[in-house]
C-alpha cells in the first residue's frame, strides 16, 4: 500500500517544529529577565512572593530566582566573571567581605537605587558596592510539643537526653560558623582559636541526628520531626510556626548572633538597569515592611519601617540591631575553606 | 530450491548488480548516529582523561596529582568504596525481591501478565525523584514504617530510619526493582517449558527444577539486571542526597560538590573517571563470570 | 501419556510438601515484592490530596487544595516543567532520528564492527551519568559554548537515544528479510522499501523505545546537573530542592500530576503502540 498514513508525517514534522520552537522560545524570554540569586528555604518564599512580584510590576521583567549559598555564588561568579551567571546575589557578611577582595561587584550609586536614601549610613557600602538588605538572627530552635522547658545555653544540646534528636549544619553557610564561633567561645576559644569548637563538635556527634545542606533544609527537618533541637534564625522558624510546625526559637544565655545580608549588583552583567531596579525594590518601604511582618519577620534596614512583634522582642529597632553579637569575619574569611573541610571530615562517617 | 545470483534478482531490470549505480550503501545510514557519538560521548571522556591530568583548567602541564590526591586524602577512596558496596547490597536486595516477581509473572495467564507488566514498568517510568519522595514520607520519624514498628509492637520509641545506610539500600531497591525484573522476565521467557515439565516428571521437585534448571539458564537476564541497577544505584544522586542526608556521602554528590560548588574541575574529573573505571571493571568482571557460569549451566 | 508421567511425584507426601512450600513461599515473596513495588507511589498519590500542610500518611483529610495552589500559585514549578516537556521533545526526536537511522545501518550490515558499534552505543546506559555530565560541560567549555537549553538538549539526547536503539534493533530482527528482497526485487527503491515495508513494522518497536526515552529524558538529573544555565531549571530538580528545603506538599502534588500523567500515557503507548510487547 502507498497510503501515506497522517501518523508518521505529523509525528516527524511535529518533532522539527518542537524543535525550533524550543530553540525560539528561549530566545524571546532572554531578553528581559534577570537572574537573581536567593537563599534555598524561607528567603526563597519570600522573595517569590513579596520581591518577585513587586519587581515584575514595577518594570514588566520577570526574573529568574536560583537558590544558591553565599559561598557557592562567588566561586561561580569568580569562574565566569566574564559573563557571569547571575546578575543579583544575595550575599552573607563573611562572604560579602571577602569577595571585596575580589572585584566581582559593581558600582551601585544612589542615582540608581533612589532607595538608599532610606537606608542608614552604615548599612551602604563605603564604595557603592551593595547594601545590606536585611539581617538574620540566631538562636536555640527547638520542638517545644517535644521540650516543654525552651533551652537557654548553646550546651544544652550536648545532653544526653536529645541523643540523636540533633540536628546541625555545615561550615558552607554562615549559620554553621556563626554556631561553630559561639561554641567555641563558650569554651574559651575565639574566632581566632577554634580549636575548643571542633573538640565540642566531636563530643556532639553522639547526639546528632541528621546533618542538613543548608539552614533552610535544617530548618524543614523539623517539619518531618525528624529532629527535636538546633539552632537556626529566626526568619526560618517562624514562617513554619506559622504554618502549624511545631517548632519555636529561644535565645541562648550569650545572646542572639546577628548576621547581616546584602545584595550586590555583579560586573560584567548584561542586565545592569535591571539589577539596579531589583535591589531599588528589594529596598523599598513597601518591600521591607511586608518582609519585615508575618510570617517572613526579615529584619528591616529601611528607615521607614518599624520593628513590629516578633522582631520587637528581639530588638526596639535596627539601631539596637546592630547592638548583638556579630561575628569577627575578617579573621574566618582567610581560613574559610580549611574550615569546611575540618568540618566535613570530622562529621561525616 | 537453488540460489540463483541474488544481485541478479535484486537488480529488478534483469541486469547484473554491479552495473546497477548504488550510490550509497545502507551501512552508512549509521554515520550520523556515530558521529553524534563520537562527539557527545567520546570526547567528552577524552575530556575527563585530559582535564583530570591537567595541573588546572588555564594551566596544561600535565601531573597525576589529582589521582594522587584521590587515592592518598583518606576522604575519597572511603567515598569510592561506599558507593560500590552500596551498590552491590542494592543489586543483591533487588535480585532477591525481583526474581519472586519474574517468576510469579511466568507462570501467571497473559490476562494477568498484561495487568503485571503494567504494575511493574510504571515504577520504572515515574519520577525517580517522585519515589524517593515517597520514602521520606515513609521513613520519617512519624512516618508510615515507624507506625507500623510502633502497632507491631516492635519498637517503643520512634526508629531513626531516614539517613542511614540500611534505608538507603532498601529505597534504592525498591526504586530499581524494575530495571531488574524485566530483564529476568525477558530471560525466562526464553526457557523452553518443557525442560521444566521433564524435570519435574522425572521427579526434580519445584525447588530442584528452580535451583538446577531455572536459575541456570535465567543468569544472562539475572546478569543484566545486575549490571542494569547496579550502575544505576551507583549514580543515584537525588536518593543518596534525600534519604542518605548529609553525613553519607557518595560519589555523584562528591562529584557535583567538587565540580560545580568547589570548582575544582580537574579534581572532579579524576573523580568521575575513577567511577567510570570503577564501575566498568565491575561490569567487565561480572560479565566475564557470567559467561563462564554459563557455560557451566549449559554444560 | 504426559499426564500419567505427572501425577506420579504429586501423590506422595514429599512432592506434596515440595510443591505446596515452593508455590507458597514463591507466592508470598512475590506478593510482598509487588506490594513494595507500587506502595510508594500509591502512598504519595494519596498523601497529595491531603488536607493539612504536613507530609503524613495516612493524611488526616483529603482535600484538592494542593493542586489548586500548585497550579495557580507556583509559577517556577510550571515553569520547570515546561522545560522539561520541552528539552525531552526535541531530546527524544532527535534521538529517534539518530537511533532508527543507526538500528538500520547496523541491520543492514553483517561485519564484525557492526556488533561492535551495537554495543558501543548502548554504554551510555552503563556510564555512570554525572560523569557524562561532567565531560560534556568540559567539552562544552572547550567549543566555547554556553550552557542553554540547547546543550542541554543535546546532553538529554545522549541518554535518549540508546533506548530507542534498544527496541527498534529488537523490532528488526523480528522483521522478515525477505518481505524487504521481494519489495526491492519487484523494484522499488530502498527508500520505498522503507516507508511502506519497513517502517511500518517496526513502528511500534520505535514508539516504544521513544515513550521510555521521552521519560527517562524527563527524569534525567545529572545530566541537568551540570548543563542547565540558570533560566532552564528542569523538573526532577527543582523538585528536588522543595523536597530537601521545604518541604512543601506542593510537591506531592506536582508528583501526584507526575504519576496521573505517566499512567496516562502509559495506557495510551500500549493501545497504539502495543508497549508491552516491546518492553521486554
Amino acid at each position: 500500500m502507498t497510503q501515506f498514513r497522517p501518523s508518521r508525517r505529523d509525528f516527524l514534522s511535529a518533532s522539527a517544529a518542537t524543535m525550533v520552537a524550543a530553540g525560539a522560545g528561549t530566545r524571546a524570554r532572554a531578553a528581559g529577565s534577570l537572574v537573581a540569586t536567593t537563599y534555598p528555604g524561607s528567603w526563597e518564599a519570600a522573595h517569590r512572593s513579596i520581591l518577585v512580584p513587586a519587581f515584575t510590576k514595577a518594570t514588566g521583567a520577570g526574573v529568574s530566582l536560583q537558590t544558591v549559598q553565599a559561598l557557592e555564588a562567588i566561586t561561580k561568579i569568580t569562574a565566569s566573571r566574564d559573563n557571569p551567571p547571575f546578575d543579583v546575589v544575595i550575599l552573607d557578611e563573611g562572604p560579602y567581605l571577602a569577595a571585596l577582595d575580589l572585584d566581582i561587584f559593581a558600582p551601585m550609586p544612589p542615582s540608581k537605587v533612589k532607595n538608599l536614601a532610606e537606608v542608614p549610613e552604615r548599612f551602604i557600602d563605603p564604595n557603592g558596592y551593595g547594601a545590606f538588605v536585611s539581617a538574620q538572627i540566631l538562636g536555640i530552635v527547638y520542638n517545644p510539643a517535644k521540650i516543654k522547658t525552651p533551652p537557654t545555653s548553646w550546651l544544652d544540646l550536648w545532653k544526653p537526653e536529645y541523643k540523636g534528636r540533633v540536628g546541625i549544619t555545615g561550615l558552607a553557610s554562615s549559620l554553621g560558623t556563626a554556631w561553630l564561633v559561639e561554641i567555641a567561645k563558650l569554651h574559651g576559644g575565639s574566632e581566632a582559636n577554634l580549636e575548643p569548637g571542633f573538640e565540642a563538635i566531636n563530643k556532639l556527634l553522639p547526639n546528632v541526628g541528621a546533618v542538613a545542606p543548608n539552614p533552610g533544609a535544617l530548618a524543614t527537618l523539623f517539619q518531618q520531626g525528624q529532629i527535636d533541637i538546633s539552632f537556626n534564625y529566626l526568619n526560618s522558624v517562624l514562617p513554619l510556626a506559622s504554618r502549624g510546625v511545631d517548632i519555636a526559637i529561644a535565645k541562648p544565655d550569650s545572646g542572639w548572633v546577628l548576621i547581616r545580608n546584602s545584595m550586590h549588583v555583579i560586573k560584567n552583567t548584561a542586565n545592569y538597569d535591571l539589577a539596579c531596579e531589583y535591589i531599588d525594590t528589594a529596598l523599598s518601604t513597601e518591600v521591607q515592611g511586608k518582609m519585615a511582618s508575618a510570617p517572613n519577620y526579615l529584619a528591616s534596614t529601611n528607615k521607614q519601617v518599624p520593628f513590629q512583634s516578633e522582631l520587637a522582642k528581639v530588638a526596639k529597632d535596627n539601631e539596637a540591631l546592630s547592638h548583638l553579637t556579630l561575628i569577627d569575619w575578617k579573621t574566618i574569611n582567610p581560613i574559610r575553606s580549611a574550615l569546611i573541610e575540618r568540618f566535613n571530615r570530622d562529621v561525616r562517617i | 530450491m537453488t540460489t540463483p545470483d541474488r544481485a541478479v534478482i535484486l537488480s529488478g531490470s534483469g541486469r547484473p548488480a554491479a552495473t546497477r549505480r548504488r550510490p550509497w550503501r545502507t551501512e552508512w545510514l549509521v554515520l550520523p548516529v556515530v558521529v553524534f557519538f563520537a562527539l557527545f560521548v567520546l570526547l567528552p571522556i577524552a575530556m575527563l582523561v585530559a582535564i583530570s591530568l591537567s595541573q588546572s583548567m588555564t594551566v596544561h602541564a600535565l601531573t597525576l596529582a589529582h589521582f594522587v590526591r584521590f587515592f592518598s586524602d583518606g576522604l575519597s577512596l572511603p567515598v569510592l568504596g561506599r558507593t560500590l558496596q552500596l551498590g552491590c547490597e542494592t543489586s543483591l536486595l533487588t535480585l532477591l525481591l525481583s526474581y519472586p516477581i519474574a517468576l510469579v509473572f511466568n507462570a501467571a495467564s497473559p490476562r494477568w501478565q498484561r495487568v503485571l507488566i503494567f504494575l511493574i514498568v510504571l515504577p520504572l517510568l515515574t519520577s525517580a525523584v517522585v519515589r524517593t519522595f515517597a520514602w521520606v514520607v515513609i521513613l520519617g520519624r512519624e512516618g508510615l514504617a515507624n507506625l507500623a514498628l510502633n502497632h507491631l509492637g516492635l519498637a517503643d520509641a520512634p526508629m531513626r530510619l531516614l539517613y542511614t545506610e540500611p534505608a538507603l539500600v532498601v529505597a534504592l531497591a525498591q526504586i530499581e526493582l524494575p530495571l531488574m525484573t524485566l530483564p529476568i522476565i525477558a530471560s525466562l521467557s526464553t526457557i523452553d517449558p518443557r525442560l521444566r515439565e521433564a524435570s519435574l516428571a522425572l521427579g526434580g521437585g519445584h525447588w530442584g527444577t528452580l535451583m538446577r534448571i531455572t536459575l541456570p539458564l535465567s543468569l544472562p537476564g539475572v546478569i543484566a539486571g545486575v549490571l542494569l541497577v547496579f550502575a544505576s544505584a551507583c549514580s543515584a544522586i537525588i536518593t543518596h542526597s534525600i534519604v542518605g542526608g548529609g553525613r553519607l556521602l557518595f560519589m555523584p554528590l562528591y562529584i557535583y560538590q567538587q565540580g560545580l560548588q568547589a570548582q575544582a574541575w580537574p579534581f572532579a574529573a579524576a573523580i568521575s573517571l575513577c567511577l567510570l573505571v570503577a564501575i566498568l571493571s565491575l561490569v567487565v568482571l561480572v560479565n566475564t563470570l557470567g559467561r563462564y557460569l554459563t557455560r557451566y549451566a549449559y554444560a | 501419556m504426559r499426564e500419567a508421567i505427572n501425577q506420579a511425584p504429586r501423590r506422595s507426601l514429599a512432592g506434596l510438601i515440595d510443591q505446596g512450600s515452593y508455590q507458597v513461599v514463591l507466592g508470598l515473596a512475590g506478593c510482598i515484592a509487588l506490594l513494595l513495588l507500587v506502595a510508594p507511589t500509591a502512598i504519595i498519590l494519596i498523601t497529595s490530596f491531603t488536607s493539612s500542610s504536613a507530609l503524613r500518611f495516612p493524611p488526616p483529610g483529603l482535600s484538592l487544595g494542593w493542586y489548586r495552589a500548585l497550579l495557580t500559585d507556583s509559577p517556577e514549578i510550571v515553569e520547570a516543567a515546561l522545560v522539561s516537556l520541552r528539552v525531552a521533545v526535541a531530546a527524544t526526536g532527535l534521538g529517534t532520528l539518530l537511533a532508527v537511522s543507526g538500528a538500520l545501518g547496523i541491520a543492514g550490515s553483517t561485519t564484525r564492527w557492526a556488533r561492535i558499534l551495537d554495543s558501543a552505543l548502548m554504554s551510555p546506559l552503563l556510564l555512570p551519568s554525572l560523569a557524562l555530565g561532567l565531560g560534556l560541560l568540559l567539552t562544552f567549555t572547550l567549543l566555547e559554548t554556553k550552557v542553554s537549553i540547547t546543550t542541554l538538549t543535546l546532553g538529554h539526547t545522549t541518554i535518549c537515544f540508546p533506548f530507542i536503539l534498544r527496541t527498534t534493533r529488537a523490532s528488526l530482527t523480528q522483521l522478515d528479510p525477505s518481505l524487504r528482497d521481494a519489495s526491492e526485487s519487484l523494484g522499488g527503491s530502498p527508500w520505498f522499501t522503507f516507508l511502506n515495508v519497513t517502517f511500518p513494522l517496526i513502528r511500534g518497536g520505535i514508539a516504544a523505545g521513544a515513550f521510555i526515552a521521552f521519560m527517562a529524558s524527563l527524569d534525567n538529573v545529572a545530566i541537568s546537573l551540570f548543563l542547565a544555565d540558570a533560566r532552564s531549571e528542569v523538573l526532577p530538580i527543582r523538585m528536588w530542592n522543595i523536597i530537601e528545603n521545604m518541604l512543601d506538599v506542593r510537591a506531592a502534588a506536582a508528583s501526584g500530576i507526575l504519576i496521573l500523567t505517566t499512567i496516562v500515557l502509559m495506557l495510551v503507548m500500549e493501545r497504539v503502540a502495543g508497549l508491552s510487547k516491546h518492553i521486554w
